[in-house]
């Protein structure tokens, strides 16, 4: 008796030891690694990826592994890592850092890209490629990103431009021609004006309230963040009128909600298909909104155009993102493969732009008819609208974010000292002179802590 | 039977006796071990196991995103570094001014919701019972009403103060004057019930002819919770202020969900500071460094309230 009571309370303990353990861990969700792992060994590899709750839940998500698994006979089981956005990186940090082995890292951004592949967690991918005799640089060329000049982590899935996003009803209402071709921010502020309409709540504009857009204009000017010594550039006054302007667009010249009603109200980012915005600029991620129905539901119709220049600065602004392969991965070979047929092939599902330059014009064109096909047919965007709104061949490319020696900290410091400027709680000069200074404090203190 | 082998059967009795009651107590103590066994293990693993890792790498170089394996002793260079980080020492004194706002208000709301509900009324239970409710809602659905509340854009509270002649109402959360006051005040709303509810149970052990006494002898109301009530419960008083200090510097969850630090940092306390070093910027060292320093600030700040105990509780 003595002994099956000191039994049941062993087995007690071990439990409670066990289920506390267990809820440390991420959650695998991989419908088909059962029976991967049981097809008899016919091929029994099993890659993981991390990925957001979000992207889980995405229909196409089961859609592009049941293909990649037919096509390759690879399973690919997701990670999933609770959380969206950029959130899921404190996670998976912490994972990497203690040995975690997941074969595939979602690469949201070129600050994430840069993180991991400075601190050397990624496996380089060109002599996977070469030994398999597959030309990455033929195929994505000037859109792939390289570290220490020719080191290549991951390839492009898609790029995202940034583009302006309108709602037609209420340029209809307002008797304003639907924006088309190069046309500046100029421009565009007076658009805005023409359809803003406070007794119905309808603003002409609205932004994210990313640390980019604080600096937007000095971004499109190809104004780098740091000077040549390494230390801030934020002194520049191209950064001044940047966020001077920005701040005016919701304060002064009050088109768009301020910074401070963003933040009082939890304004979200997809607050555009609320239909009480007449232009949301924004990334060409965000088309899967105006896609989504189900989600979206609306009775107005949307178009889409390039982004509005400065005349100082005749640049778009992009970002490509990937996958990468954990350098711990147990199946490089695999998991490269995978990162190359997503690069491929990810735009199918996802309606976004394809980073290959290698396509025929044929070939390009029907991807922007697929493109097109996924909006609504009552929206009437053309494959043409899309490829001028989105390739922009009038114009430059600079990148999205301020990068370099601490990517993650200066956008936080440009965030948290210009939103005081931008509630009115610090003046200008003194919001640029303190991102100036932290930012050099945060360049210091990296190479002083490390 | 002789005497003396009565003697020997009485001892022997005893002798039994005692051993039977080892027994029990030993049995006592093995099942007392049992029960405490699950929340030691929990204690080791979840709370002393990470504090001594967080000690130990607070002397490493853990500051950018690297493997384990390869970390190298710095001796106390994390330490000097906070020093020279304004952001990470004005996210201390955030903390302290948190505490000085936060601790009072509601061992006062705590203490003065007891004494109203120690009193004899209709709906009694009914009221303490609505009291309590503030303690079991969810943290993100307060940030979410108190977010509306606040809101400078049409929330109800400067509405109401506009209407009252209030021309440039407060900015509430997004106020870098504000940002923390207008926390703590939500955070004194939220975990007030607790402190209530231990000041209650306290109440009703202070003995009633005390009162009594105390009215025949002509003491006002006044005269008789400064004098009665007050050094009666001053015990529960300094087990609640202990408790209440060491929560709010740990403080957390209600400043991620209200201001996330912000605006800027006028709102960034260490617990949030310490997050962010971590999480956000791979500063894992680092980070521990500062929570080391929080916590011996914590501990100085406890050790300074013990040691000022005898002046004012009242055993």
């Amino acid at each position: 008796m003595k002994i099956t009571k000191k039994a049941v309370l062993s087995l007690l303990l071990l439990g409670f030891a066990g289920t506390s353990l267990a809820g440390c861990s991420g959650t695998s969700d991989s419908p088909n690694e059962s029976a991967a792992e049981s097809n008899g060994g016919a091929n029994p590899v099993t890659i993981k990826w991390y990925v957001t709750s979000g992207t889980s839940n995405q229909p196409t998500t089961k859609q592009i592994l049941a293909d990649y698994k037919a096509e390759s006979g690879v399973t690919v089981a997701l990670q999933v890592v609770p959380g969206d956005g950029e959130a899921i990186y404190k996670k998976i940090d912490v994972d990497l850092s203690a040995g975690g082995d997941v074969d595939l890292i979602t690469i949201q951004n070129p600050i994430v890209h840069a993180k991991y592949a400075t601190n050397d967690w990624l496996l380089p991918l060109n002599d996977i490629y070469k030994e398999e005799g597959y030309d990455y640089e033929a195929e994505f060329g000037k859109n792939l990103t390289k570290f220490n000049g020719d080191t290549v982590y991951t390839l492009p899935d898609g790029v995202v431009s940034w583009v302006v996003f309108y709602n037609k009803k209420i340029f209809d209402d307002a008797n304003v021609p639907y924006p088309k071709g190069e046309w500046t921010w100029d421009e565009y502020i007076e658009t805005a004006k023409k359809l803003t309409n406070a007794s119905k709540g309808i603003y002409g504009s609205s932004m994210p309230d990313y640390d980019s857009i604080l600096y937007l204009l000095a971004q499109q000017r190809g104004i780098n963040g740091y000077k040549a010594d390494g230390s801030s550039n934020y002194d520049d006054p191209a950064f001044k009128e940047a966020l001077q302007w920005y701040g005016d667009l919701g304060n002064t010249l009050k088109i768009q909600p301020s910074w401070l009603e963003i933040k009082s109200k939890k304004i979200p980012y997809d607050t555009f298909m609320t239909g009480k915005y007449g232009m949301q600029f924004i990334g060409s991620w965000f088309s899967f909104a105006p896609q989504d129905l189900k989600s979206y539901p609306r009775d107005w119709k949307v178009g889409v155009t390039q982004i509005p220049i400065d005349p100082q600065g005749k640049n778009s602004i992009g970002s490509s993102g990937g996958i990468a392969v954990n350098k711990a991965s147990k199946h490089p070979k695999e998991a490269a493969d995978f990162v190359k047929w997503f690069a491929k092939n990810n735009y199918k599902y996802s309606g976004g732009m394809t980073a290959q330059v290698n396509l025929s014009d044929e070939e390009a064109n029907k991807i922007f008819t697929d493109m097109a096909s996924k909006y609504p047919a009552s929206d009437g965007i053309t494959s043409e609208e899309l490829k001028a709104a989105l390739l922009t061949p009038n114009l430059g490319i600079v990148p999205e974010k301020i990068t370099g020696t601490i990517p993650t900290e200066y956008g936080n410091i440009i965030l948290q000292e210009g939103e005081l400027y931008l509630v009115g709680q610090k003046s200008l000069d003194d919001t640029i002179n303190a991102i100036k200074t932290r930012a050099d404090e945060a360049i210091k203190k990296q190479s002083t802590v490390n | 039977m002789s005497i003396p082998r009565q003697i020997d059967a009485d001892l022997s009795i005893e002798k039994k006796d005692k051993r039977r009651r080892l027994s029990l107590d030993k049995q006592e103590a093995r099942a007392a071990f049992v029960f405490v066994l699950p929340f030691f293990i929990g204690f080791v693993i979840f709370g002393l196991a990470p504090f001594f890792y967080a000690l130990y790498i607070s002397f490493m170089d853990f500051n950018s995103f690297k493997s384990l394996d390869s970390l190298k002793w710095t001796g106390l260079s994390n330490y000097k570094a906070i020093f020279h980080d304004s952001v990470a020492l004005s996210s201390y004194f955030k903390s302290f001014y948190y505490t000085v706002i936060y601790v009072p208000l509601l061992t006062a709301a705590g203490f003065t919701a007891a004494v109203m509900l120690n009193k004899t009324f209709h709906w009694k239970a009914f009221s303490r019972s609505l009291f309590l409710m503030p303690y079991v809602a969810n943290i993100v659905a307060i940030s979410i009403v108190f977010t509306m509340l606040f809101d400078p854009f049409g929330g109800i509270v400067n509405t109401v103060l506009m209407k009252m002649g209030v021309e440039n109402p407060p900015l509430w959360f997004a106020g870098s004057g504000t940002a923390i006051l207008t926390t703590a005040l939500v955070a004194v709303w939220a975990n007030f019930p607790f402190q209530m509810i231990v000041y209650l149970a306290a109440l009703q052990g202070v003995p009633s002819d005390l009162y009594e006494a105390a009215e025949i002898d002509g003491a006002s109301r006044w005269q008789r919770l400064t004098r009665i009530t007050l050094p009666l419960v001053s015990p529960t008083t300094f087990f609640l202020v202990i408790t209440a200090t060491i929560g709010s510097f740990q403080n957390f969850t209600i400043f991620n969900a209200l201001t996330r630090g912000g605006p800027g940092i006028a709102s960034r306390v260490s617990s949030l500071n310490i997050y962010e070093e971590a999480f956000s910027l791979n500063h894992y060292s680092y980070s521990a460094a500062q929570a080391i320093v929080l916590f011996v600030i914590i501990l100085l700040i406890s050790a300074i309230q013990w040691g000022g105990q005898k002046k004012w509780v009242h055993y």
